[in-house]
């Protein structure tokens, strides 16, 4: 059994998992993405293949914390992350290691991420590379979002802006609902389990209960954003009613209650 | 020149038609962030209508600087 690990088993194995991010991110910024620079290609063929490179890298991470009995991930409904898009694909947020997770299911996947991200050596090399988007952004980030899914290109938004808090979520910033119902491209809802609580905003990194993260990735039905709610009034009030309807299906999904 | 009371009345409608509030929810003092939950995307698109309807041009320094449905009169009565 996976959690019968010995504590200093177990601590080992985690320490181990986050010097091998480290690892593997310093010369994917620092080696493989510079050499991308140099093949003659598109910005666009050369953010696909970043991706892709992130994609295998991210792979090879959930495989690594596999063997080491970190994490153990199980996927319901991967083939709807894998269909060709684009799709808006949104998450809740509870853990760092969501978007390692979610990045590795599928090979075109644009990020909005935080603004910092942009300044941090690790994260800058592979951000640029990628063409992810800045979350600081406002009304441009959602004519970039747009523009990006009319190319045919996928998106994942933590529509909290953060990571979720222990047992809730924070509101969901609408910008999400904006760019689905400006490029009309559905929504792909997907819902992330962590058990036991790990790697949330309440506890640092470090802090790794003393045994296997059981993570759920469940991958929901895609949602047409204009079908899901009434339509009168603005885009405004569409926005806000859309928002409204998926932090309610999310509050179900995990059993919050509402409030 | 349109008066202070014919703005008001744009700018509530507005806000109604756009984000589906009712008019117990839009008095002067309504703040537009703490009572409306108005966002960058929503201020813009505010910007928008009301250009259209005034057509007075927000600068973007102008747009941040309001806080409430009166300032967003305020602002456009007190232009030439």
């Amino acid at each position: 059994m996976a959690e019968s690990l010995s504590r200093p088993a177990h601590a080992l194995g985690s320490a181990i998992a986050f010097f091998l991010f480290a690892a593997a991110v310093i010369p994917l910024s620092l080696l493989v993405f510079p050499l991308l620079y140099l093949l003659p290609s598109s910005r666009h063929t050369r953010e696909l293949r970043a991706q892709r490179i992130v994609q295998w890298t991210f792979r090879c991470y959930c495989a690594a914390l596999s063997a080491l009995r970190v994490a153990s991930v199980r996927v319901e409904g991967v083939e709807r992350l894998r269909a060709p898009g684009p799709y808006v694909v949104i998450s809740n947020h509870p853990t760092l290691l969501d978007v390692v997770i979610l990045g590795s299911l599928r090979a075109q996947l644009d990020c909005v991420a935080k603004r910092s991200a942009w300044s941090n050596p690790f994260m800058a090399g592979v951000i640029r590379a990628t063409g992810y988007l800045p979350n600081d952004a406002g009304p441009l980030l959602v004519d970039a979002c747009t523009a990006r899914l009319r190319a045919g290109r996928s998106l994942l938004i933590f529509p909290e802006g953060t990571r979720s808090p222990a047992g809730d979520l924070h509101p969901f910033r609408r910008g999400f609902a904006h760019v689905a119902l400006r490029a009309t491209a559905p929504i792909l809802p997907v819902c992330i389990r962590c058990d036991p609580p790990a790697l949330g905003k309440e506890r640092r990194w470090w802090q790794m209960p003393n045994e296997t993260l059981r993570y759920t990735i469940e991958i929901g039905e895609a949602i047409d954003p204009g079908g899901l709610v009434p339509q009168h009034g603005g885009r405004g009030a569409t926005a806000r009613r859309v928002t409204a309807a998926l932090r309610d299906f999310y509050l179900k999904k995990l059993h919050y209650t509402p409030g | 020149m349109p008066s202070k009371e014919e703005i008001y009345a744009w700018v509530t409608e507005v806000l109604t038609r756009e984000f589906d509030f009712q008019g117990e929810q839009l008095r002067p003092a309504t703040h537009l962030i703490d009572d409306l939950d108005l966002d960058s995307i929503d201020a813009v698109d505010m910007a928008v209508r009301l250009e259209e309807k005034t057509g007075f041009r927000f600068e973007e320094e102008e747009l941040r600087s309001v806080e409430t449905i009166q300032d967003v009169v305020d602002l456009i009565h007190g232009h030439p």
